[in-house]
C-alpha cells in the first residue's frame, strides 16, 4: 500500500523541476532538429532532411575531421605524458614536488580565455604558425592535467603493498609496472582518455584562440554558422554531438568515479 | 642443525629516528623463528630489510654464506606473507599463487601442478577461480600463504600473519601453520605482537623493544629465566617487588624485599644492590607453606573460568596477584582477610634494576 503526503509530492516536483530546467533546452534542441520547418519555432512535421543536409556540408565535414585528429591525437599524447606524471609523482620523492603537483592542476582550474591567450601570446612567441598542430598542443596541455588527476586518484587508493608483493615474488621493476601497476591503473587510465577526449570535442574558446587556417574544429564551425541565425542543421550536429558527448561521459563514469575527483578539485 | 640465514650488527633509520639498533640474529635451517615485540618496535622494518624491499645502513644479511644485503628483492630466494595479505585484486586465486612462476618464466604445466599443490597444501584446492574479493579473512591468509610457498623459498617471512583473524580462526591457524612448517622444513621467520602464538609456535624467539632485541631464546628460557623486565612482563603475568641484594649463601641468592627476607637460585654471577624481583602468578601458594612468604591482605578475587585470581595488597600497597586453578573454589579466601602469599626459591626472578621505566 503506497501513502503520499505533500512533503513528498513536492519533493518529486522539485527534482522534475530541477531536470526540465536543466535538460528543457536540449530536448527543445533535439525536437527541432527533426522539424521540416527551418524557422525554429512551430511543428510542421518529422523529417531527417537536415542530418542528410550535413554530409553534404564540407566545410562542416572538414571540421569534424579535424575535430577527430585534434581529440585523438592530443588525448593520446596527453594520456601518455599525463599517466607517466602521475606515476612519478606516486613513486618518487624529489624536490619541488609538492609544487609541481599544485601546478600540474591549475590548466583545471585556471578560467579557460586566460589559458587561451596566454597559448595565443606563446605561440606568436615562439613564432609558431598557427594550425592544427597549435590546437593539438594546447588541447595536450590542459589533457594532461585531467589524466593526471584522474590515474593520480587510482594511484593513490592502490596499496602500496602490491608492488611490494610482487617484487618479492621475483618480479622484475618491469614486471611489476606490466604485470600489477599497470593492471591496477588501468580503468583509470582509460576513463582519463575519454573525458580528454570529450573536454578536446567540446572546446572552442582555446581552439578559437590558437587555431590557424585549416584549424576549424567542429565547435569553431558551428560558431561561425550561427552567425547566420540558428538552423535547423545546427540543432542536428548539435544534437549528434551531446548523444556522442553523454556516451564517452557515461563510459568514462562507468570506469571511473570521476566527478568525485574532478569536483572536489575543480573547487 | 646449520646456519642457514644471518644478521651481522644491523641498523637502520628513518629520517633522523633509529628505528633498529645493532641487531644480531643467526636464524638456522629448518627453524621456526619468531620476531616478538609490541606494535612500532621495528619488526616489519626487519622484515623488509630480510626481504629486500629497504637497504639497512649499516650491517650485513648473509643468506647461506652469500652476502645479500644489498641484493633487490626480485633476486633473493626469500618470500613474504604480507600484513594484509597484499593480494593481486585483479588476478583470481590461481593467478595469484602462479604469479611468482611466470615471472621466473616457469613452463605452464610446471607452474599447473606446483599451483595446485600449494593450494592443496592451504586446503584450499578448488577456489582457484575465485577472486580475491569473493574470500574471507582466512580464505586470503592461506593464498597468500600458498603464493609464497609455491615458490620454494629458503625462507618464508611472515609478518604478522594471524593479526586480522578472530580468535578461534587464529587458534585453527597456528595448528596449520606448525604442520605446514614441518611438513615443508622451510626456514620460516614469524613476527608478531602475540605472545601467546609466538610461545605457541616458535623454536625460538627474539625478543625486541624499541628497535634491539632484548633476549633470544626458546619459550620456556623466555618465560622462566627472562634476562629482563620487559621481557618478563611482555611474555605473560608478572608480580614485581623492588628488592636489595644481601650476598650469596652457596647455591642461594639472599634478598630484601619490603622488609621480607627472599631467597632466589643463585645466577651465575652474584648481582649486588638494587634489583627487580618477579614472581609469576600461577607460583604463588595462598597456603603459606613455600620458604619466600609475604603477608596482604585480599583486595578483588576475579574469576575467569578456568582459574580463579586473587588480588592482594602488601602493606607497603604493592599489588600482587596469584592464580589457582578452578579445582577447588571452597578454599577462596574472602575481600579483607589477611593471607600469606609464599612461592619457592626457585620461582623468584631476579632482574637487573629497570633503568627504562616507561615502557
Ligand atoms: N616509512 C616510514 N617512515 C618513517 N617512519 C617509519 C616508516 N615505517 C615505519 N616507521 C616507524 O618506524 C618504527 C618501526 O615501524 P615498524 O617496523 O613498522 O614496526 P612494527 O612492525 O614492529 O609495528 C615505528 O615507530 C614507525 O612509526
Ligand atoms: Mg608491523
Amino acid at each position: 500500500m503506497k501513502r503520499y503526503n505533500a512533503a513528498g509530492i513536492l519533493q518529486t516536483l522539485h527534482a522534475w523541476g530541477v531536470y526540465a530546467f536543466i535538460y528543457a533546452p536540449i530536448l527543445v534542441l533535439i525536437v527541432f532538429s527533426f522539424n521540416q520547418e527551418r524557422i525554429n519555432a512551430v511543428w510542421s512535421g518529422f523529417t531527417l532532411d537536415w542530418y542528410l543536409k550535413l554530409v553534404s556540408d564540407t566545410d562542416l565535414m572538414d571540421s569534424v575531421l579535424n575535430s577527430v585528429i585534434v581529440g585523438l591525437s592530443s588525448t593520446a599524447i596527453a594520456t601518455i605524458l599525463g599517466t607517466m606524471a602521475a606515476l612519478a609523482m606516486h613513486r618518487y620523492y624529489f624536490w619541488g614536488k609538492k609544487i609541481m603537483d599544485a601546478v600540474l592542476y591549475l590548466p583545471i582550474v585556471i578560467p579557460e580565455i586566460v589559458m587561451a591567450v596566454s597559448l595565443l601570446t606563446f605561440y606568436v612567441f615562439i613564432q609558431l604558425t598557427l594550425g592544427l598542430v597549435s590546437v593539438i598542443i594546447a588541447h595536450v596541455t590542459f589533457n594532461i592535467a585531467f589524466v593526471f588527476v584522474i590515474v593520480q586518484a587510482r594511484l593513490a587508493g592502490m596499496d602500496a603493498h602490491l608492488e611490494h608483493a610482487a617484487a618479492d615474488l621475483g618480479a622484475t621493476p618491469w614486471q611489476v609496472f606490466r604485470h600489477v601497476t599497470l593492471p591496477y591503473i588501468a580503468p583509470g587510465v582509460l576513463s582519463g582518455a575519454l573525458l580528454a577526449f570529450t573536454i578536446s570535442w567540446d572546446d572552442f574558446m582555446i581552439a578559437f584562440f590558437t587555431a590557424g587556417v585549416g584549424g576549424t574544429t567542429l565547435p569553431m564551425q558551428v560558431y561561425s554558422m550561427i552567425k547566420f541565425g540558428v538552423s535547423p542543421e545546427i540543432n542536428a550536429i548539435s544534437t549528434i554531438t551531446i548523444l556522442f558527448t553523454m556516451l564517452l561521459i557515461l563510459l568514462a563514469v562507468r570506469l571511473e568515479g570521476i566527478f568525485k575527483t574532478v569536483k572536489t578539485i575543480g573547487t | 642443525m646449520k646456519s642457514l640465514l644471518r644478521l651481522d650488527a644491523i641498523s637502520t633509520s628513518y629520517g633522523n629516528t633509529r628505528v633498529l639498533n645493532d641487531i644480531d640474529i643467526d636464524v638456522k635451517e629448518g627453524e621456526f623463528f619468531f620476531l616478538l615485540g609490541p606494535s612500532g618496535c621495528g619488526k616489519t622494518t626487519l622484515l623488509r630489510i630480510l626481504s629486500g624491499l629497504m637497504h639497512p645502513d649499516e650491517g650485513t644479511v648473509w643468506l647461506g654464506g652469500k652476502d645479500i644485503t644489498r641484493l633487490p628483492a626480485h633476486q633473493r630466494d626469500i618470500n613474504t606473507v604480507f600484513q594484509n595479505y597484499a593480494l593481486f585484486p585483479h588476478l583470481n586465486v590461481y593467478d595469484n599463487v602462479a604469479f611468482g612462476l611466470r615471472m621466473k618464466k616457469r613452463s605452464e604445466p610446471e607452474i599447473r601442478s606446483k599451483v595446485e599443490e600449494a593450494l592443496r597444501l592451504v586446503s584450499l584446492p578448488d577456489f582457484g577461480k575465485r577472486m580475491p574479493t569473493q574470500m574471507s579473512g582466512g580464505q586470503m591468509q592461506r593464498v597468500a600463504l600458498a603464493r609464497a610457498i609455491v615458490n620454494e623459498p629458503a625462507v618464508l617471512l611472515l609478518d604478522e600473519p594471524l593479526g586480522a583473524l578472530d580468535v578461534k580462526l587464529r587458534k585453527q591457524m597456528q595448528f596449520e601453520l606448525k604442520q605446514l612448517q614441518r611438513k615443508l622444513g622451510t626456514t620460516f621467520i614469524c613476527v608478531t605482537h602475540d605472545q601467546d602464538e609466538a610461545m605457541t609456535l616458535g623454536d625460538r624467539i627474539a625478543v625486541m623493544n624499541h628497535g634491539r632485541f632484548e633476549q633470544i631464546a626458546d619459550a620456556h628460557t623466555l618465560y622462566n629465566q627472562p634476562a629482563s623486565h620487559f621481557v618478563c612482563d611482555f611474555l605473560g603475568d608478572c608480580n614485581f617487588l623492588q628488592a636489595v641484594v644481601n650476598g650469596r649463601v652457596d647455591d642461594k641468592l639472599s634478598l630484601t624485599a619490603e622488609g621480607n627476607p627472599i631467597s632466589a637460585s643463585a645466577p651465575q654471577t652474584t648481582p649486588s644492590g638494587a634489583c627487580i624481583i618477579g614472581v609469576r602468578p600461577e607460583k604463588i601458594s595462598l597456603d603459606g607453606s613455600r620458604e619466600n612468604r609475604v603477608e596482604a591482605s585480599v583486595e578483588q578475587v576475579v574469576f575467569t573460568g578456568s582459574h580463579y585470581t586473587v588480588i592482594a595488597k602488601t602493606s607497603r600497597g604493592t599489588s600482587l596477584s596469584c592464580r589457582m586453578f578452578n579445582d577447588r573454589p571452597s578454599a577462596l579466601p574472602e575481600t579483607g582477610q589477611a593471607i600469606t602469599l609464599s612461592w619457592h626459591h626457585t620461582d623468584t626472578i631476579v632482574l637487573p634494576p629497570n633503568l627504562s621505566q616507561s615502557q
